[in-house]
């Protein structure tokens, strides 16, 4: 294969990808400060400005550096590439499988990060970390499953060009996956590990141990992570390729970030017991409800391929 | 002058304090506190007992170099001041149930009230285990790698499958700095050890080199949350002493705010208790409540938190007209504000689901372990100290607050009805407001006791004054209702969860400044 | 670039204070002072502070948790002692458990008087911290926050 024949091929899958490498700390850094600002108001206060994660994170590059160990900077380092990666595979419409397995390999370089610090609060919120990940694991491959059933195929290239929108078909996936969404935003009443305000029982759990440099990796690594889980949301709305669908999947993304805020604002940190249980007892029935109808309705995967 | 007058004090022999305790507890008598005096090369140990409006203290005199009988194993409680009597009296206290050997506060000037025994104290520096239900103590002592001893409750922690994180000093969730070693099996706490002694000063001492009537300034700095009361409890102790009779409008203003201050310290709670369980839009609401009442108090005292309005035998200034308009019109405003936030604390579902069941005070154990204030009336007990009748409360007509469910749920629930209880008692206090003096004139010096008893937004509170004759008092003691409260934070910690330990500090409305002094 | 006095966060001990200045720095974070306009925000975790407000007066047992906190704060950073008691002891000087301000243990950057101190003279003296936690970072050598060798020597030479 020459060179214009693969630049023809995935010329526009790695643009893509390039784009996301660039453009997503920008992205994922100014819905954080617009997140500051609407939960702000939400609280009668006035909020800090727009660009304030931008000011926080480049001051954390200004401290020196305290790290309790070596080891524990490196782990933070893997995190931030994994999760690069990981959306890196989604814009370049990869597997997503892989998608999520490179995912959960991210997530555990984090908790590898924090177990290495060896810190009461920071292991204490790594355990967390780990019960997080059992509760929603579970709802992330159902909904990967679900994608396949829709549309055919595993790939987000082939989803993007389906037939008509995934959510037509797994609508309830759709809920439960924005459920779990909760746990990954780190929003209330799911921020058991830690929470983007201090005030918890085990400090900043397994942040707690992380300052300067790091932490700046570990907030930058998790607007990476916010932009492709709002491209992922906006996923289930795009079909046949077309441009004005990908705006309206990314316009329901936002709405749901917006919603987001709203519960962050509105609950009280529940304990874990119930955070996986209530994980569990959705995924199980938007899950394997969806899935069954779905079954039943077309006998077989790839209706909208 | 208030109702509270059936008061006796009876001198007893040292190692009579535990039969005459068994008796008191036999006929359901609170201890309602222990302290000590120096007198004439001894130390007085007085024990006061109440039961409804009766108050009674008995008095032993103890010979240095003499011990005396713990009375913990009758009321358990009683564990705080006798390791108090310990530390600053150096008086050995025999049989206690945890002993702290003198290091209870780790004072800089060891035995502050016996300069004469030096700085050997009485003790060794291992810090107490408290006694917990289900527990052994190792066989050996455990050691370190360089062969130094290590603390039981330390090794447990490396040895067993357990967990020790410490909680405090410094915390986010703790605005006050109290230390307790939490062991953990996973999440679950099996056990509380609490340090304090982070912000002792020693002000009661201070009394020895202020004026009497300059004191009132120091006692409002007991805290400066409850500091309205604080003023108001040492003025009414003083005032007892040397028999003024207060004015009628000042003992209105007094009561006025008093529940001011009130509505504040139980807004301020309710957000911090918010806090405490991950709700920060309801914590930043509940304080955007309080600035209500704070303007208010800054219009007619000039200060936020600390007043110093107070003064023996009055007011320091009167209320205008305009003044009564601007608190009428700020009440309204907080009875508005404040329906959807209760909406939220007592139907909300998540909050709902954090708060019920959990902390669980049976009435039995809430009396036992010395609970006071919304804590012991959340368990079933209609005790408030404001039915004795200081100030204007004769006057007007209220009845305590009492929830039974004993748990977060209830003390939050008996908070929010005590705030809209008061907002009734300065409607109706301002209502029957006198015209005439705030102030009578102070003439003479106190000489002779009082014990005064206030109800704190956290409980009852104790204020003793002795007067000699002098400008200076010979001891002023305060017993706030943290201090009292913490045996009971203690037991609903037992067995908890991690998640739950900031509420259940918060739910005794911890004050450690008043605590510590 | 400056960012520090964009971003200043801070974190609060109360060293024998009332409780008079503590409740008036929370008081600073809520609807009516929102000190997060100004970027701040209230950590509670020594690691991510750079501001370390101290209120009240230091004692025997707490010299050493005071300590403790500050040398957890990575550098640059400032002690701004709030409320009267944290300046000098204030009406608790002559008691016998104290040992004084804030000074008698920390460098202390900036004093705040007041008693006690008024949500808007905190925030007054926390702006006033930035200009100091400025002038710090400049002081500080440049590749020290960066290189592992070079905060090895920066270290040496502290000792």
């Amino acid at each position: 294969m020459n060179v214009n024949a693969f630049l023809a091929a995935y010329g526009v899958r790695i643009l893509s990808a390039a784009l996301y490498v660039l453009l997503a700390p920008l992205f994922g850094g100014l819905l954080a400060g617009v997140d500051r600002r609407i939960t702000a108001r939400m609280q009668g206060r006035k909020g800090p400005p727009l660009l304030q994660p931008f000011y926080d994170v480049a001051k954390l590059f200004e401290k020196r550096r305290v790290s309790v160990n070596k080891l524990q900077n490196f782990f933070v380092v893997l995190f931030l590439v994994f999760l690069v990666f990981t959306g890196a595979l989604f814009f370049a419409g990869g597997d997503l499988l892989l998608f999520i397995f490179a995912f959960t390999l991210a997530a555990l370089f984090f908790i590898s990060a924090a177990y290495a610090a060896n810190s009461p609060y920071s292991a204490i919120g790594a355990e967390r970390e780990l019960l997080q990940m059992m509760a929603y694991e579970p709802m992330v491959l159902l909904t990967a499953v679900g994608f396949y059933m829709a549309t055919g195929s595993f790939q987000v290239g082939d989803i993007l060009f389906a037939k008509g929108p995934a959510v037509a078909s797994i609508p309830a996936l759709f809920l439960g996956f924005c459920y779990v969404l909760t746990f990954k935003f780190r929003k209330s009443p799911f921020d058991l590990s830690t929470s983007h305000h201090g005030h918890q029982e085990i400090v900043k759990g397994i942040t707690t141990e992380f300052s300067g440099s790091s932490l700046a990796l570990i907030e930058i690594a998790h607007w990476y992570e916010a932009t492709f889980l709002i491209a992922f949301v906006a996923l289930f709305f795009v079909w046949g390729g077309n441009p004005w669908s990908v705006l309206l999947g990314l316009g329901v993304a936002l709405v749901v970030y917006f919603l987001e805020i709203l519960i962050d604002n509105t609950f009280a940190r529940v304990k874990w017991q119930l955070a996986i249980q209530s994980a569990w007892i959705v995924a199980g029935t938007t899950g394997f409800l969806n899935l069954l109808v779905l079954t039943l309705v077309q006998g077989g995967a790839g209706w909208l391929s | 002058m208030n109702r509270d007058t059936v008061r006796t004090v009876t001198a007893i022999e040292p190692l009579e304090a535990l039969a005459v305790a068994q008796h008191r507890r036999l006929g359901g008598w609170r201890l309602v506190q222990m302290h000590g005096t120096r007198v004439d090369g001894a130390t007085e140990v007085n024990y006061a007992y109440a039961l409804d409006g009766a108050l009674e203290i008995l008095r032993a005199r103890v010979p240095d170099g003499t011990a005396i009988p713990s009375i913990t194993g009758i009321y358990f409680a009683a564990f705080h001041y006798e390791n108090e009597l310990q530390d600053l009296f150096g008086l050995k206290v025999t049989d206690l149930a945890v002993d702290y050997k003198g290091h209870f506060y780790k004072l800089k000037q060891t035995t502050p009230y016996r300069p004469d025994l030096g700085v050997e104290g009485i003790g060794s520096v291992e810090a107490p285990r408290v006694p917990m239900a289900e527990d052994a103590e190792p066989a050996a002592t455990p050691r370190d790698a360089h062969g130094r001893p290590v603390p039981a409750r330390i090794a447990e922690g490396i040895t067993g499958n357990r967990t020790i994180v410490p909680f405090g000093p410094q915390h986010p969730v703790l605005p006050e700095p109290i230390h307790l070693d939490l062991v953990l099996e996973d999440e679950k706490v099996v056990e509380a050890i609490p340090s304090i002694g982070f912000i002792h000063r020693g002000l009661e001492k201070l009394v020895e080199k202020r004026d009497f009537v300059d004191y009132v300034y120091v006692a409002e700095r007991i805290c400066g949350i409850c500091s309205f009361m604080h003023g108001m409890g040492y003025c009414l102790a003083v005032e007892n002493t040397m028999g003024i009779e207060v004015p009628k409008r000042a003992d209105y203003l007094r009561t006025v705010l008093a529940e001011m201050a009130r509505i504040h310290n139980h807004t301020m709670w309710l957000g911090l208790v918010a806090d405490a369980f991950g709700f920060e839009s309801l914590f930043m609401h509940s304080w955007r409540v309080r600035e209500i009442i704070l303007d208010v108090f800054e219009e007619i005292t000039g200060g936020r938190v600390i007043f110093s309005i107070c003064r023996i035998g009055g007011l320091r200034r009167d209320v205008d007209e305009r003044q009564i308009d601007l608190l009428m019109k700020a009440l309204d405003r907080i009875e508005k504000e404040l329906e959807p936030l209760v909406s939220a604390f007592t139907q909300e579902y998540s909050v709902v689901h954090r708060m019920t069941g959990v902390g669980v005070l049976s009435k039995a154990e809430a009396y036992e372990l010395g609970a006071l204030g919304p804590m012991l009336r959340a368990s079933g007990w209609a005790l408030d100290t404001r039915l004795l009748g200081y100030a204007a409360y004769d006057d007007l007509r209220f009845a305590p607050v009492v929830e039974t469910a004993g748990d977060c749920m209830a003390r939050t629930k008996v908070r929010i009805r005590e705030t809209a209880q008061s907002i009734g008692l300065i409607r109706q206090a301002v209502a029957k407001l006198p015209p005439g003096e705030i102030a009578a004139p102070v003439k003479g010096t106190p000489n002779g006791e009082f014990m005064a008893r206030v109800e704190q937004p956290r409980g009852e509170a104790i204020y003793y004054v002795r007067g000699n004759g002098t400008r200076f008092l010979e001891r002023f003691r305060v017993r706030t209702p943290t201090f009292a409260n913490v045996p009971a934070l203690v037991k609903t910690l037992q067995g908890c969860q991690l998640a739950d330990v900031p509420m259940l500090v918060l739910t005794i409305d911890p004050c450690i400044s008043c605590t510590e002094r | 670039m400056a960012f520090l006095k964009r971003s200043p966060w801070m974190i609060h001990y109360d060293g024998s204070s009332c409780n008079g200045c503590d409740i008036e720095v929370l008081a600073c974070l809520t609807p009516v002072y929102d000190v997060e306009r100004f970027g701040i925000v209230n950590t509670g975790n020594p690691k991510h502070a750079d501001i370390f407000l101290l209120t009240g007066a230091v004692n025997e047992q707490n010299r050493e948790v005071v300590r403790n906190i500050y040398d957890q704060m990575p550098e640059p950073k400032v002690v701004v002692a709030v409320g009267i008691c944290a300046t000098s002891g204030g009406i608790f000087r002559e008691c016998y458990n104290i040992l004084g301000g804030a000074d008698k243990v920390l460098p202390v950057d900036v004093y705040v008087p007041g008693c006690a101190a008024r949500p808007e003279s905190i925030i007054d003296g926390v702006v006033k911290a930035l200009a100091v936690l400025e002038e710090k970072r400049r002081a500080l050598p440049p590749r020290a926050r960066r290189g592992r060798r070079a905060e090895a020597s920066a270290q040496g030479g502290n000792a």
